[in-house]
């Protein structure tokens, strides 16, 4: 029961649940816990911004024991507790357990996700737990519940952890407008949101709860220990594997307690985790964690983690987020970081306490890394941090949302439509728009052809929507959610499942071919039943999955800082030697980009002409400005064919050489070419993709799922095609141009930078390639204009190929 | 561009379709309403299919002086698909009947005939055996149902496109409907039925043909 008991700070004496346990474990409340637990007694909603270590979720969690402690009868469910990752609301079950269980409290708790067996779920609607661990995902599920009224009539608090995470996401429209419902459903819930450490805490404040909400702010972390490798190695000039440093990371990891190896994509994390197995002259227990593989191989390894019983885990960001392992001492970093949030993030999993400061190693994987690594440096010591980037809700995730809502009962448009402007991605959402949308949900929406006979709405004779038909619900819950994925196969050795893959890799491979994956070189031996058949082999030289995700842009905020330190060559001293003399070559050879010139190199190589741009302004404006350019460069018949863009610059090649280039970066590149260009990308189509699923329009494919007869799935391009051709303004055809340029294609920032770049455009013409274009020259990641004609391109060049390998020369 | 097969000199065409002498167009798997199909199931896709699949069709034959068609089945996406036309679509469909069509049943719109179309189960013309599904060891046979599609890997990049795919002795056309995905050629359902085949892959503007790779 709640003791009286004397905070670290100054402050007046207050009843606090668990201080009888906190006193037995000999801890001691930190002063933003207590600030959390009193803000929440004076009925306030709650933001609260800690690093990690700081016991966050036990500050979130102390009102709901405050309140649940002093009464006596209770009933229905009292706290909710919602994370982006399932493996979180695991552990925050497993920590806010602990005082439950060694106090004997009187308090139910359980958790539910996709992960939770059904007959469990139909007890937790039943009968509730007084606490329930959830995801943003089964939230929209429990209140699609024909019961969602009665089930969330006495919340009292709701947590929502990692808001930093979701908010600026799709998954943060779903959860900002389940939210918005709950607030309906329980008026007298209180919110209270953790996140990191963020420079703006009043746009998530906001977000989570209007204006009024408290903010609280924990104290900094000690400033971290970060080194960069030091390698005795040449640095490669390009390239993301970080092969050249894998004996020097295997040293650190040996030296240490228990260590976390991040990598930014589950290609890296297969090849190194592969490459650390090779130098394991010392027996260490290294494991391997990311989103592809079974979740039962993952919660082993994070129990393992847990346990001490590893010495190191080589993850991708499916680690990044809250999980609790106090014995890690080190973090490495491979690769990037490509925001100083994130690095922040990732290296307060070492030393995973307050007052102790973290250490991390960064580990460049190329030359133009070094840079980047040691601007965030500058950017931590400094603490710096990126801001937030607020989105407008989606079309799609409202339709969902809709879709939903009806599930749960008849409801009053006009009613839906308020509720769903108090989630704030859906604040200055117009009536229009909303019609727009209930109308998709009704018949698709249709403006020339009506599907009058299928509508899945209908109205009641008191002017309520209601669902045509209860099956329907079915539908909506097989289709819920807003990650949209490739298309995955289940992957099995023998009788054991291992993972998920992507199917496009999969089709590429024949059997005997071998690949890595769960760390392993596996042979495929065949494809069954929509699953893929491997066995473990010895065989070396395995090909490498080339997964789609974790491509992540660099933040503007980290691009700047790395522009500053390319003008300041005193500041090199601290990159690595080969890379300072690459920059200081570059100096001498051709010029340097700097925060006030825009550098363009043109030189020409082996019969074409190559123009490259170093604007540092991130990939997707990037692969956008190399888009506009090469449509501007065609107009001007300078015959451009391909272009590559990274992090920090584009390369454009071309069999004329450019002239004017001031004038082929004028402004005027996106208001007259975007929207023509935009309408006929491949990245349009891209985010229609998403969008077609997200909102219902097509079904959801679940991973291994059977496909039923010939091929039910459809291709979403030949959709598209088709409804663009007959309906350009149809809501889902906006719903994907609207993310199409806040997310892929990045126009808000590739505007800022045409607008920053007019005046300090500097071109220098070269007899050669630069030392800075070499790693450009190297990438090997390309585009062409378009797939459809990029295809064309490929054709035509593969039967010219064959053509001359059957010594027909150039007849086409 | 021009095989030889049957016997016969047979054109391929980009769009998917392929020409006998005499003005003969073969054409297989519309899948007409496949869209209303799905909006019947509660999802949503545009309901313009049936239209653009038509007016593509119908202006080709017009091009190419079509007399007659021969439709290999699976011609709506299932058997109601015909009553659930709208009239702009089924003003287009009925102008159909101007090309003395062949109609082969397949496995989708199963017994449904449209009113003045006869139908065949398997139909031959000079040499030649057309039918939906492609019979193991049957030769000079012209059939559709796989939606044979090609997966091209070529110097790093990876794309899918519809083709054509025979091998002398059987001959598999792709899908002509817009909203009809398609079968790897190397998926043993379609392997299998060939010795060596060729495949005849659907460009923008023309027909590559590329040998057939595993």
């Amino acid at each position: 029961m709640p003791l009286k008991i004397k905070g670290r700070s100054k402050r007046k004496s207050i009843d606090l649940p668990l201080s009888q346990w906190m006193a037995d474990k000999g801890w001691q409340w930190f002063p933003h816990q207590l600030e959390v637990f009193e803000a929440a007694q004076a009925g306030k909603n709650v933001l609260l911004c800690a690093p990690t270590g700081a016991g966050k979720t036990l500050a979130g969690f102390l009102p709901a024991f405050g309140a649940l402690l002093s009464v006596n009868e209770r009933s229905g469910l009292h706290t909710l507790y919602i994370s982006p990752l399932k493996a979180l609301t695991v552990d925050v079950h497993r920590n806010i357990g602990k005082p439950i269980e060694e106090q004997g409290l009187p308090i139910t708790y359980e958790t539910r996700t996709g992960d939770t067996p059904s007959s469990k779920r139909a007890r937790q609607k039943r009968k509730p737990p007084d606490m329930l661990m959830t995801t943003p995902e089964s939230l929209s599920l429990l209140i699609s519940y024909d019961n969602a009224a009665e089930y969330f009539k006495s919340l009292r608090f709701v947590i929502v952890d990692e808001l930093h995470a979701l908010m600026s996401s799709k998954r943060g429209d779903l959860l900002s407008l389940a939210i918005a419902r709950l607030k309906a459903l329980a008026p007298q819930a209180q919110f209270i949101g953790l996140s990191a450490t963020i420079p703006d805490p009043e746009l998530a404040r906001d977000w989570l709860c209007g204006s009024e909400g408290a903010i609280i702010q924990a104290p900094a972390r000690t400033q971290p220990n970060i080194r960069i490798l030091q390698s005795a190695k040449r640095i490669p000039w390009s390239g993301h594997m970080a092969i050249y440093a894998m004996e020097e990371v295997y040293a650190e990891i040996a030296k240490s307690r228990m260590s976390i190896v991040f990598v930014n994509t589950r290609a890296q994390a297969e090849l190194i985790f592969q490459q650390l197995w090779k130098l394991n002259e010392k027996d260490l227990k290294i494991g391997l964690h990311h989103g592809s593989l079974e979740p039962e191989l993952r919660r082993r390894v994070e129990e393992h983690m847990a346990k001490g019983l590893l010495d190191c885990v080589v993850a991708t960001s499916s680690l990044d987020l809250g999980l609790d392992w106090a014995e890690v001492d080190l973090v490495v970093q491979i690769g990037a970081p490509k925001g100083v949030s994130r690095l922040l993030q990732r290296i307060g999993r070492s030393n995973h306490r307050l007052n102790e400061p973290s250490r991390a190693l960064l580990v460049p994987t190329n030359r133009f890394e070094c840079i980047e690594c040691q601007a965030a440096l500058d950017a931590i010591a400094h603490k710096e941090l990126d801001g937030t980037d607020s989105r407008k809700g989606g079309f799609d995730v409202l339709a969902q949302h809709i879709f939903g809502t009806a599930c749960s009962g008849p409801f009053k448009a006009d009613a839906l439509y308020d509720e769903v402007r108090r989630a704030w991605p859906y604040r200055d959402l117009e009536r229009k728009q909303f019609d727009e949308t209930l109308q998709f949900v009704i018949d698709g929406g249709y403006v020339l052809k009506a599907y009058e006979r299928f509508k899945r709405l209908v109205i009641d004779a008191d002017g309520s929507y209601k669902l045509a038909h209860p099956r329907l619900s079915r539908q909506y819950r097989m289709n819920i959610g807003t990650i949209v994925e490739a298309p995955m196969l289940k992957v099995k050795r023998g009788r054991q499942y291992l993972g998920v893959i992507e199917e496009y890799f999969i089709n590429h491979l024949s059997p005997g071919d071998t690949f890595l994956f769960a760390g392993e070189v596996m042979e495929f031996l065949a494809l069954r039943d929509a699953t893929v058949m491997v066995r473990r082999t010895k065989a070396d030289a395995p090909k490498i999955p080339s997964y789609d995700g974790g491509k992540l842009p660099l933040t503007t905020h980290l691009s700047l800082r790395v522009r500053e330190l390319l003008e300041k060559p005193k500041e090199w001293k601290n990159l690595p030697e080969n890379v300072g003399n690459w920059l200081s070559l570059q100096a001498k050879r051709s010029i340097l980009p700097s925060k006030d010139r825009l550098a363009v190199e043109i030189f020409p190589r082996s019969g074409k002409y190559y123009t490259i741009i170093y604007p540092f302004a991130g990939r997707s404006a990037h692969q956008t400005l190399g888009f506009l350019l090469m449509r501007r460069m065609k107009r001007r018949g300078e015959r451009p064919l391909g272009f590559v863009a990274t992090d920090y610059a584009i390369a454009i090649w071309s069999l004329k050489k450019p002239t004017h280039i001031e004038g082929l970066l004028c402004v005027d590149l996106l208001g007259e070419e975007l929207n023509d260009w935009l309408e006929d990308t491949p990245l349009l189509k891209r985010t229609f993709r998403e969008v077609a699923v997200v909102a219902g329009l097509v079904e959801r494919r679940h991973p291994g799922q059977k496909k039923t007869g010939r091929q039910m799935t459809f291709s979403s391009d030949l959709i598209y095609d088709v409804l663009y051709k007959y309906e350009r303004g149809h809501i889902l055809l906006r719903a994907a141009r609207q993310d199409a340029t806040s997310g892929l294609i990045d126009t808000g920032r590739l505007s800022d930078m045409l607008i920053d770049m007019q005046g300090k455009i500097q071109v220098r013409e070269l007899d050669s390639v630069s030392p800075l274009a070499v790693p450009m020259i190297l990438e090997i990641a390309r585009e062409s204009v378009s797939r459809r004609e990029a295809g064309e391109y490929y054709l035509e060049d593969l039967q010219q190929q064959l053509l001359e390998e059957a010594g027909c020369g150039t007849a086409t | 561009m021009k095989i030889k097969f049957g016997g016969q000199d047979i054109i391929l065409h980009h769009s998917g379709m392929a020409f006998l002498p005499g003005g003969i167009a073969i054409v297989s798997d519309l899948h007409l309403e496949k869209g209303s199909h799905f909006a019947g199931r509660g999802y949503f896709l545009p309901p313009y299919d049936s239209h653009a699949t038509l007016v593509k069709m119908l202006k080709i034959f017009h091009e190419q002086r079509v007399r007659q068609v021969i439709v290999l089945g699976d011609c709506f996406h299932d058997e109601e698909g015909f009553s659930r036309l709208d009239p702009p679509a089924r003003e287009l469909f009925d102008a159909l009947r101007r090309f003395d069509p062949i109609w082969i049943k397949g496995n989708h719109d199963g017994e449904f005939v449209p009113p003045g179309f006869t139908a065949f189960d398997i139909f031959e013309h000079a040499g030649i055996t057309f039918r939906h599904e492609a019979a193991p060891g049957a030769e000079n046979e012209m059939s559709g149902h796989f939606h044979p599609k090609a997966q091209i890997t070529h110097k790093g990049g990876q794309f899918e496109r519809p083709c054509f795919i025979e091998d002398g002795r059987k001959f598999i056309l792709p899908a002509f409907g817009a909203y009809t995905g398609g079968l790897a050629v190397s998926d043993p359902a379609i392997r299998k039925l060939f010795q060596s085949p060729r495949i005849h892959v659907l460009g923008a503007a023309k027909i590559f043909s590329l040998p057939f790779r595993n």
